[in-house]
């Protein structure tokens, strides 16, 4: 007949108390849960000024590549230098680690936004994007279900370049290529779209979807 | 300059989540005046809730309020527990009402056939089928969807359910009593008087549904004892959908009442982010090609050490703790403590990098040892070539690669490192405790201070110690009649008399690794509320098994009723409690989803019996259950109930919350603490902290491996 409090985990969090030792990291629900209860402050949206003086510093501050991210879903815009490259794929990663990997340019996972993209399969769709060339292709996401356990999204992609444009961000600016790629599963339906430098092939920004909390991410290269 | 993304606008919009469950038909968030998954009134329906959702109904018309906790055990399996308050019952002719009867009820729901293009969901039920049976009914309904937003049910029913309009009887159905209660009322099922009943229900809006019903409940009972009238079957009810997780309802009941409901829902497979919301792991650093043939950090012998403290420095950043470490020119093994994930493949895979981030690269294994309560539990080995290979790939791929392995067979353990020992870890922080569901009251509570502390003195060696102040309560005032058993935990009111703070325990313990696949525990002090007394278990678990067997016996001492350091006599008025008592127990990991265990041996009162215990575990850590203990006290000696049974509910808080944290609520929902089948509540047995860390539990959640 002992029981611990009810099954709100709010009210839990609000048992934790504070601790010491081993066990300090427990205090996390209680942030979490004053985060919960004091409203969102709804993040201000910089300026293009300010994002663009923010671009130039970084831009002084490293030699590294540089992206600069945006989430429309979730508000966020951020600057993200390259923190670790693994062969083909770069990881960007923000001082408050959050981190995203591409592989040539192209997303293919996400850490710390919640609703991660665990990992990707996407050879088949960077070769066409790469190449400006249309065709139909397999795309594989993973991503962990509510249980923690590995699903895996697959969809069959539609690859159609489109005109040029003048990408123009950051140190860049280039002559490009509008690439677009279609995906459909049984209840999903998005559309990434690129823009592939025009002369070398490389993928100057993407614009990709993530997951349903996090909606489209854009990704422009800075240098 | 940057070009703002005109096409940020043309974003298409995506529908949704991929594994949207395609097997699961005929699901509602709603519920009935039970409390049950269903979209009409008072009767049943063949519908379900959606796998995994925990609901709790409050209804309430005037005549009674019934609290329900409903659990979707299978996308099949649907189980409800009751507690109703019915007002103005009459036990027997000519005799006084009570003021409040108050009864615990049971049901079970299972679909038999999914619906189909053509066919209807078809279900069978069994309403109330322990004990006193006030609302025993049974029933088989089906429920067909019409177009999007009608749903049409109809079915027959017995008992309660076959009580008005009946057409036929099979049987005759009895109405004496099992035992003392307590036990399936199976002489009764399908039997006696059928009738019919049927209903519409009919989603108006998003948020919005109405229903309409024809009851075959006749509330004979009721009528009878002058509780309500009934002078219509037909019910009509309107559903308000606040949020996925509160609904309210309100409905009209056999022409003469109002009655209204709210039903507040979890889901276990839906949690406040799914993968949670914690921020990013280091990257793995990949090594250049070549540099692990460069030896030249081996001539330093400064290295190790310093090796050591950036190790440590980096665990720190991601919430981990280095215990031991060791390294070779190419091997490395480092033992962890974690005291922040509780997906444990996270901790590996965390560790992992900050290895590869921090080790020179001619260190080419790497072995991880968990460490839990000073035992070295698990030891996962992988190659940093895999780790490098694989980190953008599938985590099973990792998987495939990574070996797991009993601590013990991986020769010498590391060094521990100086900071391991001594080392305090405390908490402060309120408490409740509760008793739910009694027969005379529906909560109890005591609610205070507490402060915990563990004293981690050498390898295995810890002292803990808790401390409560009462600042409310009422849990004195739980009364339970003493049985012809010694009182070993009825007279529990007297230990809630006291006013001034308590010692919830005191123990040093030693928790030890005697070999291979072998844990140990030995607890002596004071070990609980009531007892004092040395506890000592064994348990064998081989790493990569879903079986463990484990015994325990105790020595017990009843300690005074002020929880201070005084022990009292073992002679109570009903008999002496002994001084040994223990078990032998198997646990074993089905492997779907299900978790049996079983203890057979000697209760606190000397008797003799064992218990079973079945539970539904989430991967991510919830865990709903059921287990029920019969020893050889008979019902009668028992008391009401006939022997012991409950509920048991485990929900992660990192479910409610998106970050990564061991710390769990546990709640029991169970009869009365009666003197037959108690057990010693001692802490930290071994299985739960040896199994988490153990392959088959890990490989559940691997993908956060990567995480």
């Amino acid at each position: 007949m002992r029981i611990l409090s009810g099954l709100a985990a709010g009210a839990l969090a609000l048992l934790a108390g504070c601790s010491g030792g081993d066990g300090n990291n427990d205090t996390a629900g209680l942030t979490v849960l004053k985060g919960a209860l004091t409203p969102k402050q709804e993040a201000q949206s910089p300026n293009a000024a300010q994002v663009a003086a923010a671009m130039q510093q970084s831009l002084q501050a490293t030699d590294e590549p540089l992206a600069f991210v945006v989430l429309p879903k979730r508000q966020a815009i951020t600057i993200m230098p390259r923190i670790e490259t693994n062969g083909a794929y770069v990881t960007h990663g923000t001082s408050d680690r959050r981190s995203l990997t591409l592989k040539h340019g192209m997303l293919t996972a996400t850490r710390g936004f919640g609703e991660d993209l665990m990992s990707s399969e996407v050879d088949a769709s960077l070769a066409l994007v790469r190449g400006r060339k249309a065709g139909t292709v397999q795309r594989m996401q993973r991503y962990l279900d509510g249980e923690n356990r590995t699903i895996v999204l697959e969809t069959t992609c539609q690859i159609t370049p489109g005109g040029t444009v003048r990408y123009q961000a950051g140190e860049l600016d280039r002559p490009a290529v509008k690439v677009q790629e279609a995906c459909q599963a049984q209840a999903t339906r998005f559309t990434n779209s690129y823009q592939v430098d025009a002369a070398t092939g490389r993928i100057l920004q993407a614009q990709q979807w993530v997951s349903p909390m996090n909606g489209l991410a854009i990704i422009q290269q800075l240098r | 300059m940057i070009r703002r993304s005109t096409t940020m606008a043309a974003v298409a919009a995506l529908a949704a989540w991929p594994m949207a469950g395609a097997t699961e038909t005929q699901t509602t968030t709603e519920a009935n005046s039970y409390g049950t998954p269903g979209g009409l009134i008072d009767m049943p329906t063949a519908e379900m809730a959606p796998l995994g959702q925990l609901s709790t109904t409050i209804d309430h018309y005037e005549g009674a309020t019934k609290t329900t906790l409903s659990f979707q055990v299978t996308k099949r399996l649907s189980a409800s527990f009751r507690y109703s308050s019915i007002y103005g019952l009459v036990p027997g002719p000519g005799r006084p009402p009570y003021s409040t009867y108050h009864d615990r009820s049971f049901d079970l729901s299972y679909r038999l056939v999914n619906e189909g293009q053509y066919m209807p969901a078809v279900n069978i039920g069994l309403q109330d089928l322990v004990g006193t049976g006030l609302f025993g009914g049974e029933y088989i309904v089906a429920t067909k969807s019409v177009g999007e937003r009608l749903r049409v049910t109809a079915g027959v029913g017995w008992g309660r359910l076959g009580s008005y309009g009946s057409f036929g009887s099979t049987g005759t159905r009895p109405t004496s009593l099992l035992g003392e209660g307590g036990v399936p009322t199976y002489d009764r099922w399908f039997r006696g008087d059928v009738a019919g009943f049927a209903g519409l229900s009919y989603q108006l809006t998003d948020r919005m549904n109405v229903s309409v019903e024809y009851s075959s409940d006749g509330y004979d009972r009721e009528v009878l004892d002058g509780i309500t009238r009934r002078e219509t079957p037909w019910n009509f009810g309107v559903d308000y959908r606040v949020s996925d997780a509160l609904s309210l309802g309100v409905y009209s009941l056999n022409g003469t009442k109002i009655g209204f409901n709210v039903t507040l829902a979890l889901n276990a497979r839906k949690p406040a982010v799914n993968g949670g919301a914690e921020t990013a792991p280091l990257p793995v650093a990949r090594r250049t090609p070549g540099a692990a043939r460069d030896l030249g950090w081996t001539n330093d012998p400064e290295r190790p050490a310093t090796l050591r403290a950036s190790v440590a420095r980096s665990l720190e950043t991601e919430g981990l703790r280095l215990h031991g470490f060791d390294i070779g020119v190419r091997q490395a093994h480092v033992m962890i403590r974690n005291p922040r994930y509780d997906m444990r493949a996270q901790a590996v895979g965390r560790t992992a990098r900050v290895l590869t981030r921090t080790l020179p690269a001619s260190i080419e294994v790497l072995t991880i040892t968990q460490v839990e309560k000073g035992m070295p539990v698990s030891s996962v080995t992988l190659r940093r070539r895999d780790l490098e290979r694989l980190e953008n790939a599938a985590a099973e791929d990792i998987l495939s690669a990574a070996r797991f392995s009993d601590p013990l067979a991986m020769g010498p353990r590391p060094a521990i490192v100086d900071d391991a020992f001594p080392r305090f870890d405390w908490t402060i922080g309120p408490f409740l405790n509760f008793s739910v569901f009694d027969p005379d009251n529906p909560v109890r509570a005591n609610g205070g201070i507490r402060v915990k502390g563990d004293y981690h003195i050498a390898g295995g060696f810890r002292a803990s110690g808790s401390v409560s102040y009462k600042l409310f309560g009422d849990l004195d005032k739980v009364d339970i009649g003493p049985s012809n058993l010694p009182r070993v935990r009825s007279n529990v009111a007297r230990y809630s008399l006291t006013d001034d703070p308590t010692l919830d325990y005191l123990t040093l313990a030693h928790f030890g690794r005697p070999a291979k696949d072998i844990y140990s525990r030995l607890t002596v002090g004071y070990l609980e509320k009531m007892y004092a007394g040395a506890s000592a278990e064994v348990l064998w678990k081989p790493v990569d098994s879903r079986l463990a067997l484990g015994a325990e016996v105790n020595y017990v001492m009843p300690r005074d009723f002020d929880q201070l350091f005084d022990t009292r006599t073992r002679h109570t008025g009903t008999g002496t409690i002994p001084e040994f008592n223990g078990h032998v127990s198997a646990y074993y990991d089905f492997g779907n989803g299900f978790h049996g265990r079983v203890d057979a041996g000697r209760y606190l009162a000397g008797d003799w019996g064992s218990t079973v215990a079945l539970d539904r575990e989430f991967a991510n850590g919830w865990r709903v259950g059921a287990y029920a203990t019969k020893t050889d006290v008979s019902s009668a000696n028992f008391g009401e109930g006939s022997f012991d049974k409950g509920i048991r509910i485990t929900i992660p808080l990192s479910w409610g919350t998106g970050r990564p944290t061991r710390t769990k609520s546990n709640t029991v929902i169970r009869s009365l603490s009666r003197d037959g089948g108690a057990r010693l509540r001692v802490n930290d047995r071994l299985y739960e902290a040896v199994r988490s860390t153990h392959e088959p539990e890990m490989v559940k959640t691997w993908g956060n491996f990567w995480r």
